[in-house]
């Protein structure tokens, strides 16, 4: 039986310190639901199959973070907000029903010592208790949204104002790790948080604007900037000419900025594919990407590339191959687009992909 | 005392439709529970419940296919109220215990008939059981089966899983066997388990059929409006088809002392149904549950009336599985599960039922196979770990686990009906 070891993090210094965490901008006083006014299913000012510029800026308030062994899971929170499932290149909106006493729940993992976001293929769990009683269960959504990058997340309406406790079990990672993570311990981790739940407390969330005008920029083809935060790294993809090796190209498609690059190792040569976000170099993890490379005519690599993180590629997708050569024609073919719940601004981004070619 | 709560529940009755009262009492359980359920019968008049003949009852304990009728295509059906009732031995047993234990089922089998109007039952025995008498385990003891889980076991000596349409038979028969009814369906118990077995925990109880999920869950809440009325489970769909179940000479033991039994695995399971019904599409729920190809080609109708006996999910659509996973970023729960089949048949004979124990939706998935590892092998396939990371994640896209969070893990062994009395003592 392999129950895990239980963390007891930090919830009451977090909580203590709770009005220190809150980032994201100015602060509000009225109670302000989040998306309802623009809570339509397809905005009129959303992009086809391109990334635009959401109508708000949200900020959020930290619950807590938790150190154990080599990874930190750090957990935070603001108000429900409305998202897109995925499903291959299919969406459902979830709107948000009932935003009295809501939270939108956000869970992260990372890498201690190099800051490196871990993926989220690993089916992280969150169990929300009140005293002893579980309330519920989830494996939260992996998610894109603008100012936050990839995170877990899902809407949660708690029954009241009173205090929480949230076990955060991070799930077992499957994704092959590179460097300074190859040695990392694979085992699950897991860590409970506690937040004392007002609505007040969470309407010191900042909102901009707060009026029934949106920011300026709602719907052009642009996205908010991440969001600073001290206490947890963003999944942002390395930038291209930071990546190891000789950089081969970049591509787009479906608005998403693809970085190819090749470095040699032991067994031949690496390639690395990083997809990522346009404007916020976010990597867009849960993909599945083939590549074929032609040289003279003739095949001579046609495989699937693998995901792998590293500290110095961030999440990418890899081969191994014999060799890659001036003038070979590179293709990466996008077996399935990322299959991430989309926060607002990205629901249309990155589905209809095709493939991507390059001559290097 | 007792006054006190038959007065609540018949006040109870006035609010509550008949089905979802019924359910209730069988989840409430107990005298009181009984009592009530028999005044509301009473009240309607309904048929009289047939009596049996323990010689009309097969050496299977487990055979209870020929009895349960059929839908309109052809799937068989499950009987619609269960109790699973856990048993601890309170005495060293011997073999006039063995004696008393069987009169105590052979009278069950004199006051009800042999089919799901009357009752249907199995006795199995965990490892520990045998622990208990000195014996050596024919079945292992249950473990975590998949990374994600951390589900309690269960410890007790013996289960009695009851079975019928009618929820005042579940009760009584429960009641009865424990020596708190003398003559249930007018038939006098000729002995009780009292002073051999006394009842352990959890005492677990579900329903299944149509109808049933949505009306229990609007007794007690947390189940979305989006589950359709007519669905037979909490899922929303059908399921046991004819086609994904074993037969019961396939799930039974073929040789050694318990020749003729089977075993039993209770996994159960918490349903986030919220997040599958508020959440996800149909379109999303049909590619996680049967396969993307079931959603892109229709196939499933809304509770899946279109499948008629088969999934259609063996072969082809189980062999794509991996294909499936990186080109569709998704698999189906059905299209996992049948990568588990021997010579193209399932390993598991499906008697699972709908739960709200603790007040939450849930299911009790109790299966009979031939060997606990027939089991394993089955639900490491459903859960699909290989497949993580490759189109799929751990539980995201990976059919249903990103639903279903495993609470407790049982094995029993069932032994043929002329040795389920404290066999091996």
């Amino acid at each position: 039986m392999n129950r895990r070891d239980l963390l007891r993090a930090s919830g009451v210094a977090a909580a203590g310190a709770l009005s220190g965490c809150l980032v994201g901008g100015s602060s509000g006083d009225s109670d302000a639901d989040s998306d309802s006014q623009f809570d339509s299913p397809s905005p009129p000012w959303s992009r086809s199959n391109a990334v635009y510029h959401q109508a708000h800026r949200k900020g959020m308030a930290m619950i807590g973070t938790a150190q154990k062994g080599d990874r930190t899971i750090g957990l935070s929170y603001t108000y429900a907000k409305r998202f897109w499932t995925v499903t291959g290149n299919q969406t459902k909106r979830v709107a948000v029903e009932d935003s009295y006493n809501s939270i939108h729940l956000m869970a992260s993992v990372w890498d201690t010592e190099t800051g490196t976001v871990l993926p989220v293929d690993s089916g992280l769990q969150v169990t929300v208790k009140r005293d002893d009683e579980k309330l519920t269960q989830r494996a939260m959504w992996p998610m894109l949204s603008q100012q936050m990058g990839i995170h877990f997340g899902d809407n949660f309406l708690l029954p009241s104002q009173e205090e929480y406790s949230f076990v955060i079990d991070s799930g077992k990672p499957t994704v092959q790790r590179l460097g300074a993570l190859e040695d990392r311990s694979k085992d699950p981790i897991t860590a409970q948080f506690s937040l004392d739940f007002t609505r007040s407390t969470r309407n010191e969330i900042p909102i901009e604007p707060r009026g029934a005008q949106p920011l300026e920029s709602r719907g052009e083809p642009d996205a908010l900037p991440p969001m600073e935060m001290s206490m947890q790294p963003v999944a942002v993809a390395p930038p291209k000419d930071e990546l190891p090796g000789q950089l081969l190209g970049t591509g787009t498609n479906a608005d998403a900025v693809v970085v190819f690059t090749a470095s040699e190792n032991a067994d031949g040569t690496y390639l690395t594919v990083s997809p990522r976000t346009p404007y916020n170099q976010y990597f867009l993890p849960l993909m599945s990407l083939s590549a074929t490379i032609e040289r003279d005519g003739t095949t001579v690599f046609d495989g699937p590339l693998s995901t792998a993180v590293g500290p110095d590629r961030g999440y990418h997708y890899g081969a191994t191959v014999d060799s890659i050569m001036s003038g070979d024609d590179l293709t990466i073919v996008v077996d399935s687009p990322p299959q991430v719940a989309r926060h607002s601004g990205y629901e249309t981004a990155f589905l209809d992909m095709s493939d991507v070619s390059l001559t290097v | 005392m007792e006054a006190v709560s038959r007065d609540r529940m018949t006040d109870k009755a006035r609010e509550l439709s008949r089905r979802e009262y019924f359910q209730m009492l069988v989840a409430t359980g107990g005298m009181a529970a009984l009592s009530a359920c028999l005044d509301e019968q009473e009240s309607t008049e309904t048929q009289a419940v047939p009596q049996g003949d323990p010689a009309k009852r097969p050496a299977r304990q487990h055979a209870w296919n020929a009895v349960l009728g059929e839908d309109e295509h052809g799937n068989l059906r499950p009987p619609a109220h269960r109790v699973l009732v856990p048993l601890n031995l309170v005495t060293d047993p011997n073999e006039d215990d063995s004696a008393t234990v069987e009169s105590a089922f052979r009278s069950l089998e004199s006051a009800y008939a042999y089919d799901s109007e009357g009752l249907l039952f199995t006795v199995g025995y965990t490892p520990s059981y045998f622990e208990t008498v000195g014996a050596e385990s024919p079945i292992p003891a249950p473990t975590a089966l998949t990374s994600d889980e951390d589900p309690a076991f269960d410890s007790f000596d013996a289960m009695v899983h009851l079975a019928s349409n009618r929820p005042d038979v579940v009760l009584e028969a429960e009641e009865a066997l424990l020596g708190a009814v003398s003559a249930p369906n007018d038939v006098e118990m000729e002995a009780t388990l009292d002073g051999i077995f006394q009842r352990g925990e959890p005492r677990r109880t579900g329903f299944v059929g149509p109808g049933l999920p949505k009306s229990k869950g609007k007794a007690v809440g947390g189940v979305p409006d989006e589950l359709p009325e007519d669905a037979p489970f909490f899922m929303g769909f059908k399921s046991g088809f004819a086609e994904s179940q074993a037969s019961e000479d396939r799930v039974t033991v073929a040789s050694g002392p318990y020749e003729g039994g089977t075993t039993t695995h209770v996994e159960s399971l918490t349903v986030q149904l919220k997040t599958w019904f508020e959440q996800d599409n149909h379109f999303q729920r049909v590619a996680k549950l049967f396969s993307p190809e079931h959603a892109s080609d229709e196939l499933v109708g809304n509770i899946g009336e279109k499948l008629g006996t088969s999934t259609g999910v063996a072969g082809d659509i189980a062999q794509q599985t991996s294909t499936d996973a990186r080109n569709e970023g998704v698999i189906g729960h059905a299209q996992k599960a049948a990568r588990a089949r021997e010579d193209g048949e399932p390993l598991l004979l499906r008697r699972d039922f709908n739960t709200v124990d603790g007040d939450r939706p849930g299911v009790h998935f109790l299966s009979h196979q031939q060997t606990i590892a027939d089991f394993v092998r089955t639900r490491k396939a459903m859960a699909g770990g290989a497949l993580a990371g490759n189109g799929v994640g751990q539980n995201h896209g990976n059919g249903i686990l990103q639903y279903i969070f495993v609470r407790r893990r049982g094995n029993f062994l069932v032994p043929p009906r002329d040795m389920r009395a404290l066999p091996a003592i």
